[in-house]
């Protein structure tokens, strides 16, 4: 087995670029309205509530709650063959929004809904940090 | 999503077979049907997962085809051999539009919206329709768009789908061409290919008896949903 990393690798843009940059700082940033406080994800232009082209950066406290998941097994990018099956979550932060993300170390007979998890911070390839959640202890 | 779904209100994948063997079955009334072998219960639980809690068998095919379809004035049709009348269309879309994990309720789509206005334009109830394509790119998918058409609350499309009310001969027969899962993937245009069909009484042996009244479906991956009604004939 060779070690080359086969995944996708993100590509910031520049709305999103604060949150990659804020991975590799192991901190998870949120972009955040300058005009009505409404704090968005994914990263974009615009603010969906006040329609503000205005936004500044928080950091997220990393915990959050289960929202729904799946186990997958099928790998769609030749990347992820090793890795199947794995758990992609969908996790509602403290903040309000939901990520997408892997569960770590989690057996999938013990999920339930709403239950809490926190952010653990994963290398990839050129420098990249990805958010990977595992259930809070 | 259907994770959530399953959670929250006990679906299951007894269900999401059902809705596999429905479209199965009626799949094998097709001539014009790329998946012909007999599908039971059993072969469903037995397919490999994809993403659970989906197998193979909640996912649709992949298929290369093309439908046409004619629209025109009423006037126009009146001359046509066996013209079907567009009683209402509408579509709507969910809240965060862009992205299907912000949207407030993950489970609510845009056909909830657009249900009521277009049920309302066509001037018909729930129980005036002999006949419904739904779009069922996935198993789950036939079950949640029954909820947002309003034939029953939110949670209960997956018992609605139990003892054989989707299948012909059912309350609410359900895509007697096959649907995305057995007939082809045409991107929901052989679904209303399909209503025109059972609406002229053109529907051979998936024929519904008698059908007046029938509704078609879209969806869109952000959970965008369209809506139309047709009847027989003006």
């Amino acid at each position: 087995m060779s070690d080359e990393y086969l995944k996708p690798l993100p590509e910031p843009s520049i709305d999103s670029q604060p949150f990659w940059d804020g991975l590799k700082d192991r901190r998870l940033m949120l972009q955040t309205c300058s005009n009505c406080g409404t704090i968005r994800h994914y990263p974009r232009p615009m603010c969906g509530q006040c329609y503000s082209m205005e936004s500044h950066w928080t950091e997220a406290t990393g915990h959050g709650t289960l929202y729904s998941w799946t186990e997958s097994h099928h790998p769609f990018h030749f990347g992820f063959k090793a890795e199947v099956p794995y758990i992609l979550a969908t996790v509602e932060l403290d903040e309000g929004v939901r990520i997408q993300t892997q569960l770590l170390d989690a057996k999938l007979s013990d999920l339930k809904l709403g239950l809490p998890v926190e952010v653990v911070y994963g290398a990839a390839a050129e420098g990249y940090v990805l958010p990977y959640f595992r259930l809070a202890g | 999503m259907i994770r959530r779904h399953m959670e929250l209100y006990g679906t299951n994948p007894d269900q999401f077979a059902e809705v596999a063997v429905a479209m199965r079955n009626h799949a094998m009334l097709n001539d014009n049907a790329i998946m012909k072998k007999p599908l039971t219960v059993e072969d469903h639980h037995n397919s490999r997962m994809i993403s659970d809690p989906y197998r193979l068998f909640d996912c649709c095919l992949e298929s290369d085809g093309g439908t046409a379809v004619v629209v025109s004035s009423a006037e126009y049709a009146k001359d046509t051999r066996a013209p079907v009348t567009i009683l209402g269309v509408g579509e709507g879309h969910p809240d965060s539009p862009s992205t299907i994990t912000q949207r407030p309720d993950m489970l609510e789509l845009g056909l909830a919206k657009a249900a009521p206005r277009v049920f309302e334009m066509a001037g018909v109830k729930h129980k005036d329709i002999d006949v419904a394509e739904i779009y069922d790119c996935f198993t789950g998918m036939v079950i949640a768009e029954i909820e947002d058409l309003g034939f029953c609350k939110k949670g209960e499309g997956g018992p609605f789908v139990e003892g054989g009310r989707i299948r012909l001969g059912g309350e609410l027969p359900v895509n007697t061409h096959g649907g995305l899962l057995s007939q082809a993937h045409i991107a929901g245009m052989n679904h209303v290919y399909e209503l025109v069909r059972q609406l002229r009484g053109e529907g051979g042996a998936a024929q519904v008896p008698n059908a007046q009244i029938g509704l078609v479906t879209g969806y869109g991956d952000l959970g965008d949903g369209s809506l139309a009604i047709m009847q027989r004939g003006f």
